[in-house]
């Protein structure tokens, strides 16, 4: 029963999906709740994961292993550790509140949902993965599904039509996967046996040279998940275009499968080229913060500052990263989790913010909050998580995130700790010019507060913003015992004195 | 006495072919779209005793029926039937039905023969046989000037091909005495070197063979002829007609040219390289679905290529095994997607990438499957094309065949811009006319067979593996005993 318990979770998005597909269209709310039903029955099993982790034991439990095509060395094996789990809970989070999100989408909503939990699926799936080959099966089921959903829900910007950044995000990415395809095949045939289990693999020390390189395929094939500088194009265009839920579950979670996979992959599994390149991480990430940090400064439509936040967002997960130490690593998790329910609320709040506005544009809007109290305080919640106030979830992880880097480069640290002030000027900016000042009346007649499902799902990603933010100890530890077993990530030069317990 | 029991499948087809013109003589149809089923029924049929038939090499090994030749036996009955199944609803509208259905079970003959060709004899007249049948099938829309215009075209480069073919054969049979591949095998052991001549009557048998499978430089005709012929003979010609050329040039150069791999390796990853870029960047620029499904052929020819290459290596592992598995989901998944154009060049009455526009309001469950053979052209999982795709990679890269593999990898990612710009106007575009368009049921049956071929190949490809290691492994056996080359054999870096 536990053994099926990660397989339940990556097939109930998908069975919901195929279900959706024979239902008749006319019937919106069967549609509507089959699908709330795909994407909340992952919820129970992920909590249920996160608390029956044996944590005395550490290491990938709830293991399944099943022969697929057993001459290429082919294995259906999934097992989640620490890291992992925390990563379904947030996708699980995510696609709930996603669903909730896309209630009043009207346009062949079938389809669209049908869509949704096919992608959800596939991130699953790789979250859970054990096997490189369903881990890059899953991967491209997660993105492609990007391409009709923002192709055909998207909306056209001034800047890029929705057909253009759709095809723009699913060809950058589908690059990527070239990459890591090539990756993979040199890790595969490296082997003295046909596997691509990734325990095996890890175990298997690949020579200096071989994990420069192919670490480096790794990092920049995920890296454009990921938003890397100067990849990251596709993602203000792609989530500009992309409808709210599309856009909360690719800000939200599909940009972390990147980090995830350079990671569980690249730094699991080729810990000696990940400190190779772990400068050169490093500073990327460093121009991710900055020039992201900018670019969202200096954008007037709500999307595309939210969608520049994310690559700066997505660089301090980086910066995590490439710090290769437990505390880097561990708040660069931490920050994917966080940065996923944050920028899940700021998209929600976006979608229901254009709705009712019919406009983005932040330079045209004015005293909202007198008419959307509670949005108002739902985003202000979103913008302090966001710089990382204490109490929010973002202080733990920035702050872990700068400190880990700071052991290993302090001058990226320094550099990268100047995109929080940045960033603290655009969220402050936005949510004045949105929310406070003289009310415009005129232009905004259908302008109200949330109602009720809209409220599920913001009310719920803010609290538990507040909740990770004062209360982070439970997922730090769980996210911390994945680390341990995973190789490349070390202790930098001279920071042994600073952790005990260092090797 | 021989045992002719491995023959057996190929008779039943030449039975089938003449059966077809009897029944169709004898007026048994009427409407009832019989010939297409029974032809069907047959191909399945054909497989099913193929398989029970034993091993052999008729005739001092001019013919191998084997676990190898098999394994595309199956490919290529497999398009007959759906093919055959598919023109069933046309059945009425076509004047000599009957001659339809027989020629194509003639061109798959040929094909089966081409995949046994023992010897250099037996693979031209294989090759012939099917070249020939086509390029009737290929004018058979007779009051169609484009058909005519094709099989004109089609039957001109086929007979330079085809010559060019003949004439190689005869330059190596005049070097080995013979055109059994052991012989020929027997010439570069004990000439030990790969006299000049030899490389005369190879490249002589590269180009018929590369006109087969429509790889550049040999890939002019494709498109036009593509383009021209009546949809579901494109299908076949793109599928089991190419795949036929690949199981020919296989068993030839792993076999008869086995021992000096490193020579006419540089020749594979050329014609590979050159057909995935060339292909590719010709299909970006058309706007006739047909004329982009031909590039996109010549481009996955190129994949295909990419594998054959990887196969020059010492322990050449995967290779055959990819090369059978692609063949296969390539069938379907391409069939498919022709099956789809020509629904919509018989409704619509052009042929461009645009007429498709908003077809997920005018045939929803067409729409879907046509994204779903997209997307597996493009190789996308959990379906087919991916996990062929990556065998075929693997394969390239088992034999050391880096660079290429990288070009192969890259390729697909612009390959899937012009996949994504066909799936653009299936499912995003709104329609014009919102009007329903019409599917014959035996076309729906066909199409769903390679929709659900398609997902299940994707999914679960265990079997579909066993088939191509079973092949890998047949082809082997009768390489070796491979004679110690003078040679240095492609070192597996």
């Amino acid at each position: 029963m536990t053994a099926w318990m990660l397989t339940f979770i990556v097939l109930a998005p998908l069975a919901a999906s195929i279900a959706l597909l024979m239902l008749p269209a006319a019937r919106g709310l069967a549609i509507r709740l089959v699908a709330l039903a795909g994407g909340a029955a992952t919820l129970p099993p992920s909590i249920w994961l996160a608390l029956n982790y044996d944590r005395k034991a550490g290491g990938f439990q709830f293991e399944q292993t099943v022969s697929w095509v057993p001459s290429l060395g082919i294995t259906y094996h999934v097992a989640v550790d620490g890291l992992s789990i925390v990563m379904l809970l947030l996708t699980a989070l995510i696609i709930t509140g996603g669903v909730f999100a896309s209630w009043t989408q009207k346009n062949r909503t079938k389809e669209f949902l049908s869509l949704l939990l096919l992608l959800v699926s596939g991130v699953f799936g790789v979250f859970v993965s054990r096997d490189l080959f369903f881990l890059f099966l899953f991967y491209e089921i997660a993105v492609l599904p990007m391409y009709l959903l923002i192709g055909v829900w998207g909306t056209t910007t001034k800047l890029r039509t929705k057909e253009d950044s759709a095809m723009k995000l699913t060809l950058m990415l589908m690059g990527g996967s070239a990459l890591i395809l090539v990756a993979i095949l040199a890790l595969y045939f490296s082997m003295d046996q046909r596997t691509f289990d990734m325990g095996l693999l890890a175990r298997h020390s690949f020579s200096p040279e071989m994990q420069r390189w192919v670490f480096l395929l790794v990092y920049l094939g995920f890296g454009v998940l990921a938003g890397i500088f100067p990849f990251h194009t596709w993602s203000p265009d792609g989530h500009a275009s992309a409808p709210t839920a599309v856009s909360m579950l690719h800000a939200g979670v599909l940009m972390k499968l990147g980090a995830y996979g350079v990671l569980r992959v690249g730094v699991g599994l080729l810990p000696q080229g990940a400190h190779d390149w772990s400068f050169l991480m490093g500073a990327i990430a460093t121009i991710n913060i900055l020039y992201g940090a900018c670019s969202a400064m200096g954008q007037t439509d709500l999307k595309y500052v939210i969608a520049y936040s994310s690559v700066s967002h997505m660089g301090v997960v980086m910066l995590g990263l490439a710090s290769l130490n437990p505390i880097g690593v561990n708040g660069s998790v931490m920050q994917m989790f966080s940065h996923g329910i944050m920028t899940g609320l700021f998209f929600a709040l976006v979608g229901l913010i254009y709705e009712r506005a019919h406009s983005r544009d932040i330079t045209r809007m004015g005293g909202f909050a007198r008419k959307m109290p509670g949005v108002a305080v739902l985003m202000s919640i979103g913008g302090m998580a966001s710089f990382g106030l204490p109490a929010t979830s973002g202080f733990i992880a920035e702050f872990l995130c700068f400190y880990g880097m700071w052991l290993r480069y302090p001058i990226l640290a320094l550099l990268s700790v100047i995109g929080i002030v940045i960033t603290a000027v655009y969220v402050l900016r936005v949510v004045q010019k949105i929310f406070l000042g003289a009310p415009n009346e005129e232009g905004y007649p259908d302008l109200r507060d949330a109602r009720t499902t809209e409220w599920v799902a913001t009310v719920a990603l803010a609290a538990l913003l507040i909740v990770v933010g004062v209360f982070p100890r439970p997922l730090v530890r769980l996210i911390d015992l994945g680390l341990r077993q995973t190789p490349g990530v070390t202790y930098a030069r001279g920071a042994g004195a600073v952790i005990p317990g260092g090797p | 006495m021989i045992d002719l029991r491995p023959l057996i499948p190929h008779c039943l087809i030449v039975g089938l072919g003449i059966l077809v013109v009897l029944l169709d003589a004898l007026r048994v149809r009427r409407n009832a779209c019989c010939l297409g089923f029974v032809t069907a029924l047959g191909a399945v049929a054909a497989i099913a005793l193929d398989w029970m038939g034993p091993d052999a090499r008729l005739w001092a090994g001019q013919i191998v029926a084997d676990p190898y030749s098999r394994a595309f036996d199956t490919i290529f009955l497999a398009v007959l039937a759906v093919v055959a199944l598919a023109s069933a609803s046309d059945e009425p509208h076509i004047a000599f039905a009957g001659e339809y259905y027989a020629l194509l079970c003639f061109a798959t003959v040929g094909l089966m023969f081409t995949a046994s060709a023992g010897s250099l004899l037996i693979l031209y007249v294989g090759i012939e046989l099917s070249t020939i049948c086509l390029m009737a099938l290929v004018g058979f829309a007779k009051r169609d000037r484009r058909s005519s215009e094709a099989a004109v075209k089609f039957f001109v480069l086929g007979s330079v091909g085809s010559a060019l073919m003949l004439y190689g054969c005869s330059i190596v049979f005049g070097l080995a005495g013979g055109t059994e591949y052991g012989k020929v095998l027997g010439v570069l052991s004990g000439v030990g070197g790969f006299p000049i001549v030899l490389w005369l009557g190879f490249a002589c048998v590269m180009a018929g063979l590369g006109f087969k499978i429509a790889a550049v430089p040999f890939h002019m005709w494709a498109p036009d002829v593509y383009q021209g012929a009546p949809t579901t003979i494109t299908a076949f010609m793109s599928t089991a007609s190419k795949v036929g050329g690949f199981a020919a040039l296989l068993r030839f150069l792993l076999v008869a040219l086995g021992a000096a791999p490193d020579r006419w390796a540089p020749v594979i990853v050329a014609l590979s390289a050159a057909s995935i870029v060339l292909g590719n960047l010709l299909a970006v620029a058309q706007t006739n679905l047909k004329r982009m499904l031909a590039y996109s052929g010549i481009t996955q020819a190129g994949y295909l290529l990419v594998a054959v290459a990887g196969a020059s290596a010492a322990d050449s592992g995967l290779a055959v095994g990819a090369v059978v598995m692609y063949g296969m989901l390539y069938g379907f998944m391409n069939v498919g997607a022709f099956l789809v154009a020509q629904v919509i060049e018989d409704h619509t009455g052009s042929g461009e990438i645009t007429a498709l526009k908003g077809l997920h309001k005018r045939q929803p469950l067409l729409a879907l499957a046509m994204l779903l053979f997209l997307f597996s052209l493009g190789g996308i999982p959990p379906l087919a094309g991916f996990v062929g795709k990556l065998y075929l990679f693997a394969a390239g890269w088992e034999g050391g065949r880096f660079a290429l593999v990288g070009l192969g990898a890259v390729a697909s990612v612009v390959a899937l811009y012009y996949y994504l710009m066909v799936a653009l106007q299936v499912y995003i575009k709104d329609p014009d006319d919102d009007t329903r368009i019409p599917v014959s049921r035996q076309v729906s049956l066909a199409v769903a067979v390679c929709v659900v071929a398609t997902l299940a190949i994707g999914v679960y490809p265990r079997p579909l593996v066993r088939l191509g290691d079973r092949a890998a492994t047949a082809l082997h056996a009768y390489a070796a005993p491979r004679p110690q080359s003078a040679l240095p054999s492609a070192q597996k870096p």
